[in-house]
């Protein structure tokens, strides 16, 4: 149905792309579906697991909750572009280590909200980081394993930091 | 990063739809199928070319209905197509005609309603035993309905190519499966291939369902002749997925001047659900598990599966073992009251003969190390004293604190059961390992890896095994055209039978490695002999009295710490403490990781409101947040592992369960002064106590 589609123009991962749907159309659809962008996962499908969390403007948004029309000229930044682009290179050091994560599913939103912490401040508490993932289910429970290894990555990137400062 | 079901779907393959019957129960009298565009196909009851009905480990779940509807969401017809929206629009077009039934709520599951089957179990005069009695203590306990929760939803990938089916699905036992599918479309197991994909925390969810998911897209690609993609949304799940049996238990308790145990009565109602199972194992391990892990002398356990209008019950982790445990230890703390001991010294008291207190690492030891741990004796008589100084519950507003302690132990009943009753049994199971040029070993099983750190706990056990780097271990990609039947992915089978076959295969490519060239292959297979050992109750009975099994049961002792707000009754723990003896471990990491994370469920389903079973559609079941507990607000959980040296592995991943629930009732029983007989225990059921 024409009378029904919209076009939308908004940044991807850094890169500007240009799209006809639905105005309904959930953004996680979209990522999916439109753009195969498969990091980005559905789980409870109404807001509160945090699988589907993507950056929009610089904020964690669950995109299963995100409607087309409300795109348009947005800057989306999904865990594909967190784990390749190279404005996110700093903040990847900040990430927890691969194998701490048990089946994995939960792992793409984790690292959105912890992206979105890490781009406001670089070196968290324990509280802080606690409250980043608060809107995040881990069904394996294993929030000590990722929270502890935030704190280890991101104490190391400080040790390094400063090493490399005494250096220069 | 892992891809899911839901990610590997190719873009040429079909996508599909379950026509589900809008009402709890009643007939189908007519179903109009819609006119299909082309390229668009149905599936019905009577395009089931073999048995309509699939069976695992006692239980039973039809893949299609023909008229018959006893559960919300039960399937009536497939629809496969490429375009999801057309998908939806024929959905809604099929005319249904039925009469709906009233059903039955079943608050008292011990009332006159249809059996499917009962359980004795007695030894000892218990009649005499109550008739000598002093005194008798009774109690009733109630444990709810679970919900899995996986965190990626059941699917299935299959493609039909006009001689084979393949099948790509996120399941527990990949060759289970295939036989499941061969037998429903009719088929030699050979001509269906299984290729399974990873699959989140399941607490074995994904065995029966994950079968009828695959089934009936295999049915849809029969049909298509093309590939077909099922993925169920999270709502059809949770809606339409089998739980674990809600549980009513009845405990007798006759005691002595001293309030010594002389004989226990206990009647266990399990809710069987809309299939109640005839033979199932949840019964038999609530059965072998009801008087907890003390010493009863005189004893009679009944149990019956009462079948009611509730969604279909499956297998679930400890279902069963976990409600009897849970019953067992609530109802223990009621008899230390008698007694007027603590729970730590009443629990030396009454300790079974199976581990015994002279046992390195058995009960005792445990519950020593706990409680020395959480400080528990000192906290305990602190807030035992509070309580008697405090009148009533709303009096003050400082917090309510208790602690609770308990003991729990997972063994060779359940395991028997476990390999008993699996009705997809084997003729063996095998594990082959290749050893390659550059000491690169490879693991060929049918164990998926899942949140339980399967593969990685074979990995490190090869490596260990043979010295080689655990970098250079790979586990080859479960297909059932390149990987032996290893048995289903549950932990205890694994500990059981995959690393003792692991053992052995490593062990003979060591002698094999002295004289031969690479690459050196070896296959062991275990027999059915040892996988399903003729055991008779009796048996099982004798062995548990004379504490011959001690070796083969891993000991939990867990004290959770909460604390109530005395307006709104919202509970916070403080800290959760689990010691726990299960013989030698392997890859230490992963064994804690997986104890952290089945206490953190455990916590959840302890204190939130959990699954309710919904009446239509328009009613939700349950949120996400409902179900597992978030990062903030989770206490310290502190573990140690005690070590036997030389003794076997043993099953763990089951303690958790059989533990925190009952521990954490005993502490908000301290906390308020209140006996609370149920879980989850919400804010609301706290109150309802307290006006009740």
């Amino acid at each position: 149905m024409p009378g029904n589609v919209i076009k939308l123009r908004f940044t991807l991962n850094e890169r500007p792309v240009l799209l006809q749907c639905h105005p309904g159309t959930r953004l996680l659809d979209i990522l999916r579906y439109d753009f195969g962008l498969k990091g980005t996962r559905e789980g409870c499908a109404r807001g509160e697991c945090g699988a589907c969390l993507v950056l929009m403007n610089g904020v964690a948004v669950n995109s299963c909750l995100i409607p087309a029309f409300t795109l348009s000229d947005a800057e989306i930044v999904t865990i594909e572009g967190i784990h390749s682009l190279k404005s996110f290179a700093d903040i990847r050091k900040g990430m927890p280590e691969s194998d701490v994560y048990r089946c994995g599913f939960c792992s793409s939103g984790m690292e959105v909200a912890l992206a979105a912490l890490l781009l406001t401040d670089p070196e968290p508490g324990e509280e802080e980081i606690r409250r980043s993932l608060s809107g995040n289910l881990c069904a394996c429970g294993n929030y000590r394993g990722i929270v502890g290894s935030v704190i280890e990555q991101t104490s190391r990137k400080r040790r390094y930091g400063r090493r490399r400062v005494e250096r220069s | 990063m892992q891809a899911f079901i839901h990610d590997i779907a190719p873009k040429r393959s079909l996508r599909a739809a379950v026509f589900r019957a809008p009402f709890r129960k009643g007939t189908v009298t007519a179903i109009g199928k819609p006119a299909l565009p082309r390229g668009y196909f149905c599936v019905g009851h009577e395009d089931i070319p073999g048995p309509s009905v699939l069976s695992y480990s006692g239980y039973s779940l039809p893949i299609l209905v023909k008229s018959k509807v006893r559960y919300l969401g039960e399937p009536l017809l497939l629809f496969c197509g490429p375009n999801p929206e057309v998908l939806a629009k024929i959905s809604a077009s099929v005319e249904l005609s039925y009469e709906e039934e009233p059903t039955v709520e079943y608050k008292n599951l011990s009332g006159p309603y249809r059996e499917a089957q009962i359980i004795n179990l007695a030894h000892g005069d218990v009649d005499l035993a109550f008739s000598l009695a002093e005194q008798i203590v009774e109690g009733e306990y109630r444990t709810a309905r679970q919900e899995h929760y996986y965190p990626d939803t059941q699917g299935a990938l299959a493609d039909w190519d006009g001689k084979s089916l393949t099948i790509h699905a996120g399941t527990q036992d990949p060759f289970g499966l295939q036989l499941a599918i061969a037998r429903c479309l009719n088929l030699p197991p050979r001509k269906v291939r299984v290729v399974a994909v990873p699959v989140g925390n399941t607490t074995e969810g994904k065995l029966l369902y994950s079968f009828l998911v695959a089934a009936q897209a295999g049915l849809l690609s029969y049909a298509a002749k093309k590939p077909v993609v099922l993925v169920y949304d999270r709502k059809e799940d949770l809606y339409c997925s089998p739980k674990s049996p809600p549980f009513q238990i009845r405990h007798q308790t006759a005691l002595d001047r001293d309030g010594g145990t002389m004989a226990v009565r206990v009647q266990i109602f399990m809710d069987g659900g809309c299939y109640a199972p005839k033979n199932s194992e949840a019964l038999h391990r609530a059965v072998h598990s009801a008087w907890g892990a003390y010493r009863i002398p005189n004893l009679e356990v009944t149990g019956r599966t009462v079948a009611t209008d509730f969604p279909p019950i499956g297998p679930f982790r400890a279902s069963g073992t976990a409600q009897a445990f849970f019953a067992a230890e609530l109802h223990s703390s009621r008899l230390q009251e008698v007694a007027q001991l603590d729970p730590y010294n009443w629990k030396i008291e009454n300790l079974a003969a199976a581990g015994g207190k002279e046992a390195p690492g058995s009960a005792l030891a445990v519950l020593e190390e706990v409680t020395g741990l959480s400080d528990f004796i000192r906290k305990y008589s602190a807030y035992s004293a509070v309580k008697k100084r405090r009148k009533t519950i709303d009096q003050g507003t400082y917090p309510l604190r208790g602690i609770g302690l308990s003991l729990a132990c997972q063994g060779e009943a359940g395991q028997w059961v476990d390999l008993h009753n699996i009705e997809v049994l084997r003729n063996s199971c095998t594990m082959k390992l290749v050893l390659e040029k550059g000491r690169r070993l490879r693991i060929y099983t049918s164990l998926v890896d899942s949140a339980m750190g399967i593969h990685a706990m074979l990995i490190h056990a090869a490596a260990e095994l043979l010295e080689l780097d655990p970098h250079k271990v790979t586990v080859q990609a479960v297909d059932t055209l390149e990987v032996p039947d290893t048995g289903p992915t549950i932990l205890s089978h694994v500990v059981k039978v995959g690393l003792p076959l692991l053992e052995q295969c490593c062990r003979i490519l060591q002698r094999k490695r002295k004289d031969g060239t690479l690459p050196l292959e070896v296959h062991r297979s275990l027999s059915p002999e040892r996988l399903h050992p003729v055991k008779t109750d009796q048996a099982v009975r004798g062995k548990r009295r004379a504490g011959e099994d001690a070796a083969e049961l891993s000991w939990a002792a867990t004290v959770v710490e909460v604390e109530l707000d005395p307006v709104t009754f919202q509970s916070t723990s403080r800290g959760v403490w689990m010691v726990i003896e299960t013989g030698t471990v392997r890859n230490r990491t992963t064994t804690l990781g997986v104890l952290e994370g089945e206490i953190v469920r455990c916590l959840g389903s302890s204190r939130l409101p959990g699954y309710t079973a919904a009446a239509t559609f328009a009613v939700p079941a349950c949120s996400s947040s409902e179900l597992i507990p978030a990062a903030t607000g989770l206490p310290e959980i502190q573990i140690q592992i005690l070590e036997s040296q030389g003794a076997e592995m043993k099953g763990f991943e089951k303690l958790p369960h059989l533990g925190v629930p009952a521990a954490y009732a005993a502490a908000v029983c301290q906390a308020t002064g209140l006996y609370i007989d149920q879980v989850p225990i919400t804010e609301e059921v706290i109150q309802q106590c307290l006006e009740t």
